[in-house]
């Protein structure tokens, strides 16, 4: 692999698949992350340039909200920036970066549950997504099952069918073992199941009494 | 929709669909705000570069900062005596210092002097206890500068690993108890410990002492070695959430499973074989320093009327 400093490079690397072989974790910009680590502001407006769509799409995933998505990003990014000098390895900058974020993301909604624990569930706004196969009723469900998930829960299953961790590479991320890791998996695949489920009898019984 | 590759399909491509592009201006609110907030240095002495002359020059200024300091603190006519183990403490000694307490800070290196604090604790203990220079201080636990592998950690255990190397959990889980806990150290594999011994810090605070030593056959590498997963309480929101802590280096360490109002907490020093004598003493001083206050005992059953 090698570094070049580039807008396109950057960007690009991260977003498109890896060659065969590759972790993308070691796509990193590395001139861009050490500049950043002796003080380059410019540099760190540049990598939040760069990864800052993932990065932000991340937090939505996890908290389900535009504006919260939005203040989690910014506060994770101010103490990426300001604990970035600590981050031994600049290879390991995206992986550090969604640990900071994922760690911001769990506090932010653990106080959501705390202050409110009825959550209204709005209709899904924007168009359906790229495929037919998630109906309107199956979102609406998969919305409110998510919503009922720990914290933990939620960036668990984000990290690993969003971003695309595996489970051992999640606990070394939220320095959990990675058996925790795993029982945080199967636990938030069975309550979604059982509201997808939910959602399937209540069809069920709607089309048998018509 | 029963099956679980179905789910993990359905979640796949559910989360796939929604916003994927940063607002522009987050960018300028981070671009604002990283201006207005300095970044935290990391310390020199963490280099792994580190040259020996810079390790030389550092060690005799900790010698220097440990001999004022303790000829500005001692009273006349004392000498610094180390209390070891099984030693019992002299009136003053097991009295709280006199001196102000230092302020705690982490990461960041420690002031020669006694500290009270709650490191990263979720739950209200205090701990204080007295260092010499050239230390450091962590989330949990402090450490000799430039020797993460010297250190004295404070931690509430959930279990043991059955297995170290792969940090797979004792089924079923350690007891709450001071005893259970003692019994399941001593059963972890690749692990050699002392009988544990019975110690009163305070007259109030009970539990066991116990040694162990990492065996070379254990399996794994020291480095990947892992006692026991901790409790979340251990820290607060936003710092890593509990799990387990590989031992570095270390292979040899000591620990004190102690009952604090009912809470089993654990206090721990570690060190490398190669640590010579006085490097053991600086670090059973600062052991046998600690003081712990826990959140109070548990309200007695009250009789029903």
């Amino acid at each position: 692999v090698t570094f070049q400093r580039s807008v396109d490079v950057g960007y690009r690397y991260w977003w498109t698949t890896p060659p065969t072989g590759a972790n993308p974790v070691v796509m990193v910009d590395r001139d861009l992350v050490e500049a950043a680590q002796r003080g380059d502001q410019s540099a760190f407006v540049d990598l939040v340039r760069f990864r800052g769509d993932k990065l932000f799409a991340i937090a939505h995933r996890i908290l389900r909200d535009v504006d919260r998505a939005e203040d989690a990003l910014q506060d994770a990014l101010v103490i990426a920036w300001r604990d970035l000098p600590g981050l031994r390895d600049p290879d390991r900058f995206d992986a550090w970066v969604h640990r900071v974020l994922t760690n911001v993301c769990i506090a932010q909604a653990s106080r959501e549950r705390r202050r409110a624990v009825d959550i209204r569930i709005l209709p899904v706004d924007g168009p359906p997504g790229p495929d037919e196969f998630l109906g309107i009723a199956d979102r609406d469900q998969l919305e409110r099952g998510f919503r009922r998930l720990t914290p933990d829960e939620r960036a668990v299953l984000v990290l690993h069918h969003y971003v695309g961790y595996g489970p051992t590479e999640i606990a070394d991320l939220l320095g959990v073992p990675a058996g925790t890791v795993r029982s945080r998996l199967h636990h938030a695949h069975r309550a979604m199941r059982a509201a997808l489920d939910a959602e399937a009898r209540t069809a069920v019984a709607g089309g048998s009494s018509a | 929709m029963n099956q679980r590759s179905d789910v993990e399909r359905v979640l796949s491509l559910w989360l796939a669909d929604g916003p994927s592009i940063m607002p522009d201006r987050v960018v300028d609110v981070v671009a604002d705000r990283i201006s207005r907030e300095r970044q935290r240095r990391r310390l020199p002495w963490r280099h792994n570069d580190m040259t020996l002359s810079l390790k030389l020059v550092a060690a005799i200024a900790a010698v220097l900062v440990i001999a004022v300091v303790a000829w500005a603190v001692l009273p006349p006519g004392r000498s610094p005596g180390v209390g070891g183990q099984g030693s019992t403490p002299s009136p003053e000694s097991s009295s709280r210092p006199s001196a102000t307490p230092l302020t705690y800070r982490w990461p960041g290196a420690l002031a020669a002097g006694t500290y009270t604090t709650s490191l990263v604790w979720d739950v209200p203990f205090t701990f204080t206890f007295t260092v010499p220079g050239g230390w450091e201080g962590y989330d949990i636990e402090i450490s000799r500068a430039g020797d993460p592998t010297r250190s004295v950690e404070f931690v509430l255990v959930d279990n043991v690993f059955a297995d170290p190397c792969a940090t797979t959990a004792m089924d079923p889980a350690v007891g709450s108890s001071v005893a259970a806990l003692a019994d399941a150290v001593g059963t972890i594999p690749g692990l050699d410990m002392t009988e544990p011994t019975p110690i009163d810090l305070d007259g109030a605070t009970s539990g066991v002492e116990l040694g162990y030593v990492l065996r070379v056959d254990a399996g794994c590498a020291p480095a990947t070695f892992s006692l026991w997963d901790l409790s979340e309480q251990s820290f607060i929101a936003g710092a890593p959430q509990g799990g387990a802590r590989k031992d570095l280096r270390a292979s040899e360490g000591r620990m004190r499973i102690l009952d604090v109002d009912g809470v089993r907490v654990v206090v721990r020093m570690t060190w490398e074989p190669s640590a010579t004598g006085p490097l053991r003493d600086e670090l059973q001083a600062i052991f046998d320093s600690i003081q712990i206050s826990g959140p109070g005992p548990s309200p007695a059953p009250q009789p029903a009327p």
